[in-house]
């Protein structure tokens, strides 16, 4: 009677609060493209040398990610965020969809464009996200990038392809009661930030060339249905909370490096865009709005286009980036959970690279420096007597007919591109396991080498759902 | 005196922006080296370029044939059967096997590749130029060489067999350099670099085409898609 009795008063108690011991009301999914073990071992280095910690090393819990996908050894970022988001494997290229759905390339529009959805009605089904998933239980739901909004990673959360390259048809997929809808999104995603404005817009020959070839303006009609719409870091910090947002801080394609961002003067759009750190506060503060809680992804994705450049020197820098973003989230969190007893954060990666660490370097020697032996602090030669950096990658472009010496500034001015091992036109993903680091509520449940479809039931469960 | 005015005056030429005349080239590139171990490694290839005022256009010769390249419906031949994108599974983008093409615009250089299997223009970003072998400069694709390098290179004496070019030349630390510089037509003829033990050398020999053909395949790209080099990432 007394066990009975106390069981009936636990029980009480559980459902008379607002979340379950231990269940996340909030969910902050980070996301490093491509970010290895290695860039990140390497990106510690740079900031904090080899005792320091970045961030995500302080973060109490951790797993080893198996990021195979479908019908691949080696991902790509599509089926590896989707598997994070839907728990599901499927193949190379697709979005968020069935394991069976064949990755169709889209066709060219009438302005040579990649503006034709060429994926057939029966070609796979949508397989939910952990977004729609949140959104259908009355949360706000976000997703942030510094690349553009409809690539690849912040696809995987909102839409449904058979093929990554239909970007135009992706974005569509945003707009609540538009042609192309994804009606899982309900009344829509509540705040979207990233690159890529042209895949919003109407086509115009010079002023817009890679624009859509329907003529839509998918920024107005967003507008229309309620969103704030943003172009500019200015515009941003304005927007008023109590509003669906949209920032596109770029034209055309993704948003500039860090170290381009905040170089003297800013290349490119890099004058007007926010850091990823600025992103992510802003789109809490938006998010935190709504009483029942949030899912917010936040990727740093172009790590992974500097690594596939072999350019290691901007791959660490957007790497601190989005440490620097991993920080301001925790702090923004704390602020007012301080245990952050509601409050999930994860952080990991979809996929390596090929970058490595080599040679028997001195403590303390720079990390994008050439490579100095631990022993002498003189610089290490290989079988032909020329020096060479400590990080190299397995394969890409900068594979040398004749090796010769790479010297000490070269190797670390901004723009040098490391040396490869086999020569490709473009460096590849890696198929190794990836980290995973988790802290919050429900963190304790991240642990071992988990495959990445694992991290969606986690999630999941961390909500509750 | 007259001859030092002369060298000014062909010096202040290169060192302009787009000074030299017009011409279709071909550019033979060849290095060696030896290494500790006593292998000799060289490496040959070639290619054609079309200098014009404001615009060079470069473009790799491949060999005839290149199966592994070519698409399967592919009629051309030459440079149009070597894909730049490989496949349907994933996209690639190898600048090396496709013309490139860099004019000046306001003083501004702008780099794009041309892809014609793809029917697509791939524009690079200043950002981005390491990643395509380009060093931003206007000058050093026009003229192979930087002239204010070759400013600092004393004429010498070495016999030349073209009427108008010069040999320049210069030696440091057992390390050499040596340009055949035609002052006429604004062009190095021979770019020597190595070392006085021979265990590098490179070469590079310009053969200027006769007459000037008057295509501009750069025009030759409406209702290309135009794309950039971060559309290639994955």
């Amino acid at each position: 009677m007394k066990r009975t009795l106390l069981a009936a008063a636990l029980a009480l108690s559980f459902s008379g609060a607002a979340h379950a011991a231990g269940e996340a009301k909030n969910i902050i999914f980070f996301l490093g493209d491509g970010m290895g073990p290695s860039t990140i071992t390497a990106a510690r280095i740079y900031k904090v040398g080899e005792d320091g910690s970045l961030t995500m090393d302080t973060l109490p819990r951790t797993a080893r990610i198996k990021t195979f996908s479908h019908d691949a050894q080696t991902t790509d970022s599509a089926p590896s965020m989707a598997a994070y988001m839907t728990g599901v494997k499927m193949n190379n290229e697709v979005i968020s969809m069935s394991p069976e759905t064949v990755a169709t390339n889209p066709g060219r529009d009438a302005n040579g464009n990649l503006g034709i959805n060429n994926c057939a009605a029966n070609n796979g089904s949508n397989a939910v996200t952990i977004l729609e998933l949140a959104k259908a239980k009355g949360k706000a739901v976000g997703a942030i990038t510094t690349t553009e909004l409809t690539h690849a990673t912040p696809a995987a959360t909102f839409s449904h392809i058979c093929n990554r390259n239909a970007q135009y048809a992706i974005a569509a997929q945003l707009v609540p009661g538009g042609a192309g809808f994804n009606p899982a999104l309900a009344d829509g995603v509540d705040v979207l930030m990233g690159g890529g404005r042209n895949h919003f817009t109407p086509y115009a020959a010079g002023t817009n060339p890679a624009g859509r070839a329907d003529g839509r303006n998918l920024l107005n009609e967003l507008a229309a249905k309620g969103y704030t719409v943003a172009a500019t870091k200015a515009e941003m910090n304005a927007a008023p909370a109590g509003k669906k947002f949209i920032g596109l801080y770029s034209s055309k394609s993704h948003l500039e490096y860090e170290l381009d961002r905040t170089a003297t003067p800013p290349l490119g759009e890099g004058a007007n865009q926010p850091s990823l750190a600025e992103m992510t506060v802003k789109a809490m503060d938006l998010l935190a709005q709504d009483a029942d809680g949030y899912f917010l992804m936040v990727e740093g994705g172009r790590i992974d286009h500097a690594l596939h450049g072999t350019n290691a020197k901007r791959a660490l820098t957007d790497t601190i980036a989005f440490d620097d973003a991993i920080k301001a989230a925790l702090d923004k969190a704390r602020a007012t959970d301080p245990t952050l007893a509601n409050t999930l954060v994860v952080v990991t990666a979809d996929h390596d690279h090929t970058l490595a660490f080599n040679g028997y370097g001195k403590r303390g020697n720079p990390i994008l420096d050439i490579n100095r032996g631990y022993r002498d602090n003189q610089p290490a030669r290989d079988a032909d007597g020329n020096t060479y950096t400590t990080l190299v990658f397995g394969n890409g472009p900068n594979r040398p007919n004749v090796r010769t010496s790479v010297d000490s500034a070269t190797a670390l001015a901004d723009n040098y591109l490391q040396e490869t091992g086999v020569r490709l036109s473009s460096e590849t993903h890696g198929g190794g396991d990836v980290k995973l680091f988790a802290t919050g509520a429900g963190a304790r449940s991240f642990k071992g080498t988990l495959d990445n479809t694992k991290v969606f039931t986690l999630l999941k469960s961390a909500f509750g759902l | 005196m007259k001859l030092h005015l002369s060298l000014i005056a062909a010096l202040c030429l290169a060192g302009s922006a787009h000074a030299g005349a017009d011409l279709d080239l071909k550019v033979a590139h060849y290095s060696r080296i030896v290494t500790p171990e006593g292998v000799t490694r060289e490496a040959r290839f070639s290619e054609t370029m079309l200098r014009r005022a404001n615009h060079v256009w470069t473009a790799r010769v491949l060999p005839p044939g290149q199966a592994s390249h070519r698409h399967e419906n592919d009629g051309s031949s030459g440079m149009k059967k070597v894909a730049a994108r490989q496949g349907t599974a994933h996209k690639h983008f190898n600048h090396v096997v496709l013309p490139r093409h860099l004019s000046l615009d306001n003083g501004q250089p702008r780099l794009e590749f041309v892809d014609a299997q793809e029917k697509q223009v791939i524009a690079i970003p200043a950002g981005e130029y390491d990643n395509v072998g380009f060093d931003g400069s206007w000058e050093h694709a026009y003229y192979l060489l930087d002239p204010k390098r070759l400013k600092a290179m004393p004429v010498t004496a070495r016999a030349s067999a073209v009427p108008g070019a010069r040999w320049r030349e210069r030696e440091q630390n057992g390390l050499f350099e040596r340009v055949l510089w035609d002052d006429r037509r604004e062009v190095p003829l021979v770019i020597e670099s190595g070392d006085k033990a021979a265990t590098f050398y490179n070469r590079v020999e310009l053969t200027v085409m006769k007459g000037v053909t008057p295509e501009r395949p750069w025009l030759d790209t409406k209702g290309y898609a135009r794309r950039e080099y971060a559309d290639f990432l994955d």
